[in-house]
């Protein structure tokens, strides 16, 4: 859940960001889009497990910092968090957490949940009852797999139509959702798949790709669905990226290829052997450019220099080609 | 976990977090200039649905984005259906 959980900042306090645990990013993108985007100050307590961001944010930040608009903090004890968030000169905590850090940020609340450690197979019918919804309406930081078997949707048809009802009203949280659509079914049934996508109610809908790798689009938004109430809080308030800068967001909505390199991110191959090939990479992606190209090549491959070559070569036809436009 | 494995997969989220930030910082730098001069960043298409609905595409927005890991990816805002398009608050 990515919980801004205040409105707008209108009293000139400082904001406060509780780092997310789960990506490093996340806590530089968020403040960025504090300071940047909805024009606050910033002070970010970075979270237990990435304490060691502490150091090149204040690097990376270093000219923020030196005038006051920027300061990070490293994670201490709860008592201290609670008394940075409570703090006088605190108008706007932006976090990324669950509910129960939501609640215990909002409201005080203390008692915590255990986490279940489940797969779980639900029945529901057609009008969404089932026995058991504990694992639709309880968020859980931990590995749970649940699978909903809707009886007496006897067509395709029927389904499209009636699944938007039962995710949007029986299932817990509008952050994000995966929707998996063949484009030969979407072409088949394209009015049911244009009223299932307006439908749902989720701040990112995600076609054919998990939801959470839409983040790499800084040009659409991601945060809950609008509408939410801190008093019953499920996926937070409000967006982050979104580099455009539009109002009113209600949602994005992400295509990709069912088989794609976009959704590759992890692959085990052994390019990183020396700090050097990093630090090349690193140039590469900050500036890319033939020459920060040619840093990345590892001399050991053959093929790689062909493909160089073959690089050069196209390159070369593309500016005479240009040129003579 | 094979600790040479962990420290690849660790280098790869450094990596990943460095490409975010940087197209992050290129696309807010671009967009905040182009409000310095008093011109919001142009959707590529936008389209109204069938209740009125204002739909903008937002990716790809520049050539670039086409060539980089999600290049065949597509990405739109729908926008409130009570609001009229307004964007970088001008």
């Amino acid at each position: 859940m990515t919980s801004n959980n205040t409105d707008t900042n209108t009293n000139n306090k400082c904001t406060i960001v509780l780092g997310a645990g789960n990506q490093g990013f996340l806590t530089i993108v968020d403040a960025l889009d504090i300071l940047f985007i909805q024009n606050e100050t910033v002070c970010v307590k970075h979270h237990p497990l990435r304490g060691y961001q502490d150091g090149f944010m204040r690097e990376i930040f270093k000219p923020l910092l030196e005038r006051g608009f920027f300061n990070c903090v490293v994670d201490t004890t709860v008592a201290d968090a609670v008394l940075l968030v409570n703090h006088t000169l605190v108008g706007h905590v932006h976090m990324t957490g669950g509910k129960p850090t939501h609640d215990a940020i909002y409201w005080d609340v203390k008692d915590l949940p255990d986490l279940p450690f489940l797969v779980i197979d639900i029945e529901m019918a057609a009008d969404g009852t089932c026995e058991n919804n504990y694992a639709l309406q309880n968020e859980a930081f931990c590995p749970v797999v649940i699978f909903v078997t809707v009886k007496d949707l006897n067509d395709t048809s029927t389904f499209i139509n009636k699944v938007s009802d039962i995710v949007n009203d029986k299932i817990f949280g509008t952050l994000s959702c995966t929707v998996i659509l063949h484009p030969e079914m979407e072409k088949k049934y394209f009015k049911e798949c244009q009223t299932l996508l307006a439908n749902l109610k989720y701040g990112t809908i995600c076609i054919n790709a998990w939801s959470a790798l839409a983040y790499a689009i800084d040009t659409s938004a991601w945060g809950a669905y609008p509408g939410e109430d801190p008093k019953d809080i499920e996926s937070g308030i409000g967006f982050v990226r979104n580099t455009l800068m539009f109002d009113h967001v209600q949602k994005s909505v992400v295509r990709c290829p069912l088989v794609d390199q976009g959704q590759v991110l992890h692959y085990k191959v052994k390019p990183f052997d020396k700090k050097e090939h990093v630090e090349k990479v690193v140039k590469f992606i900050l500036r890319p450019g033939l020459g920060t190209f040619v840093g990345i090549l590892p001399s050991w491959s053959k093929v790689m220099c062909g493909v160089f070559g073959i690089l050069v070569l196209s390159a070369i036809v593309v500016g005479v080609v240009v040129g003579q436009g | 976990m094979d600790p040479q494995i962990e420290e690849i997969d660790s280098v790869y989220e450094a990596l990943i977090s460095i490409s975010v930030v940087k197209t992050q910082l290129t696309r807010l730098k671009t967009t905040l200039s182009s409000l310095v001069l008093g011109k919001a960043p142009e959707a590529k298409s936008i389209r109204t649905i069938a209740d009125g609905q204002i739909v903008v595409s937002v990716f790809p927005f520049e050539t670039a984005d086409k060539y980089g890991p999600q290049g065949a990816w597509t990405a739109e805002l729908w926008l409130n259906p009570i609001k009229k398009l307004h964007n970088a608050n001008i």
